[in-house]
């Protein structure tokens, strides 16, 4: 049975590529969080390489760092499933590391309850719109899948939540298996988004919402703003902060933003949040 | 309710409405003359006076025109005048060669706004209109036809279009705007986006599109209230207010024929 600190927290996780840091990526998170919620608890799940890098300044935000090094299965997602069980939390919000907040979701928390695990569904554009492009999701749509994002998703310390995520664990650790009964998937390891889609299908308990047509995220791939992939959005476009708040093209993105191009994390990104939180981080 | 709250309040004078069109003229285009056959069709159709003004600020800058397949001269850049120009309080502000052909842009004043802008353009003939300022900018916005009312908060909207203006070349930076050009459509846009909180706010724009022809027109004529445009081929449309991109066939005598035949239909009730 986990050990639970606290009532409610954000957790990520962040184990690093020889492409990413996602220690960094997860910094400027808590940072972030920090800054524009009231509930400010957050956590982040290491590999033992990653953790040998967290520093002071790491341990100054983030409320536990939370080492793990059981791997089932194969990919950058295989130890995905784990979070519940390391999970310090009764009710947990699991980010995605380049995920980032411009105005409290508080009052999120009360929706999330409605049921016991909760999936964001569907994603928009920088413009705020809700977004009908389905080019990364074509698996989804061969499959009939439900279309949820693992990128902000929520769960509460239940019996069903650990369902779901034992559900998980057996389509990470049979992969192979599941692949060939998909259409059109050609994925090598499996992907959260896949998996938990996929889960959220099986289980007889609802895993997302879609009346709540609040709980998602701004995407920044290209594809979703109807721009060509061959270059990063930030080659496009015009950003700056603004108190909590991140202009994308002189937008407003009230929605969380999913970054998703990690160049996007600055170090003057990250000092702008540094000046801002922690002075009041006691 | 009793029979005093039904009375029309006498101490409160009625407010005074009208269209304001900017008319510079040109080498090549008599923008005044449009403007003045313009004015009679707004009287007939809407029931409103016009006054055409001439801007201060009217810059200089080309225009594509699908007459001759050139660019020419053209002076419109004082759209940002408006304000301070219109003598009303409740203002249509128009391009010259957007001819008022029914009434339904005076019944968009039962909206309530500060200010009401278009953002949607059809064009009758098929030619691409772009959707956006740019490949990565945001939604266009039409300076063609635009209303507004007195307040704070439109006399805000005016300065800031003003001071785009202005700082033109840092805003369309800004803005990813890829045309070079200073057009008041773009001002007009990036102005909304400001003042809306930086967000896309739909509230401002009209129910309804401005419709567009964009080629060349050799005539236009008003059979069983219908408007048949001729141009390459003949277009047959519902007789409704029509932004003419001809300059050409604008400034023949055919244009005045055309608002005299408009001038014999049965003006709308005017409420």
């Amino acid at each position: 049975m986990p050990k639970h600190y606290a009532a409610q927290g954000f957790l990520t996780v962040a184990i690093n590529t020889e492409a990413t840091d996602y220690l960094r990526l997860a910094y400027l998170q808590a940072l972030n969080i920090q800054a524009t919620q009231r509930i400010k608890n957050c956590s982040v799940i290491v590999d033992s390489a990653t953790l040998e890098q967290v520093t002071d300044q790491h341990r100054a935000v983030f409320e536990h760092i939370i080492p793990t090094n059981r791997v089932e299965g194969q990919g950058p997602y295989a130890n995905e499933w784990h979070t519940w069980w390391l999970s310090p939390y009764k009710e947990t919000v699991k980010l995605e590391s380049d995920l980032l907040f411009t105005r409290s979701i508080d009052h999120w928390w009360t929706a999330f309850r409605l049921q016991d695990v909760c999936l964001s569904h569907g994603c928009r554009d920088y413009q705020q719109r809700l977004s009908w492009v389905r080019k990364y999701r074509q698996i989804f749509d061969a499959n009939r899948l439900p279309d949820v994002y693992n990128g902000l998703m929520y769960w509460r310390y239940s019996e069903t939540s650990r369902q779901f995520f034992e559900l998980a664990r057996q389509i990470f650790a049979n992969w192979a298996d599941v692949r060939a009964e998909l259409k059109n998937c050609d994925d090598p390891y499996p992907t959260t988004d896949v998996v938990y889609a996929l889960v959220a299908k099986i289980m007889d308990a609802p895993c997302y919402n879609p009346s709540l047509d609040f709980v998602n995220f701004v995407h920044m791939k290209s594809g979703i703003q109807g721009w060509c992939d061959d270059q990063p959005w930030t080659e496009y476009c015009v950003t700056e902060q603004d108190g909590d708040m991140i202009r994308i093209n002189n937008i407003n993105q009230t929605a969380p933003v999913h970054y998703h191009e990690k160049s996007f994390a600055t170090d003057e990104l990250i000092e702008y949040y540094e000046r801002r939180v922690i002075p009041t981080i006691s | 309710m009793n029979g005093t709250n039904n009375m029309p309040n006498l101490n409160e004078s009625a407010k005074s409405r009208g269209a304001v069109i900017f008319a510079t003229n040109t080498r090549e285009t008599d923008y005044v003359a449009i403007a003045e056959q313009n004015a009679r069709l707004i009287q007939h159709f809407l029931g409103l006076p016009t006054t055409i003004v001439g801007a201060t600020d009217t810059g200089t800058n080309r225009r594509f025109s699908s007459d001759t397949g050139q660019f020419v001269e053209w002076k419109n850049f004082g759209r940002h005048e408006a304000y301070e120009s219109s003598p009303y309080d409740e203002t249509i502000i128009l391009d010259a060669d957007y001819l008022i052909l029914d009434d339904s842009i005076g019944q968009l004043f039962e909206c309530p706004f500060d200010y009401l802008l278009f953002d949607r353009n059809h064009t009758i003939d098929g030619v691409y209109e772009p959707s956006v300022m740019g490949p990565h900018s945001l939604p266009f916005v039409w300076a063609t036809a635009v209303l507004f009312r007195r307040s704070e908060k439109t006399k805000m909207f005016f300065e800031l279009v003003a001071r785009i203006k202005r700082n033109y070349d840092y805003y369309r930076l800004l803005y990813n705007v890829r045309e070079g050009n200073y057009r008041n459509d773009y001002a007009f846009a990036i102005a909304h986006y400001i003042l809306s909180g930086y967000s896309l706010n739909r509230k401002s724009f009209a129910p309804h599109t401005i419709t567009t022809f964009a080629g060349a027109i050799t005539s236009m004529e008003l059979r069983d209230n219908r408007v048949v445009v001729r141009s390459d081929q003949a277009y047959v449309l519902p007789r409704q207010s029509l932004h003419v991109m001809s300059k050409r066939y604008l400034t023949t005598p055919n244009l005045k024929e055309f608002v005299d035949q408009c001038l014999s239909t049965t003006p709308p009730k005017v409420s």
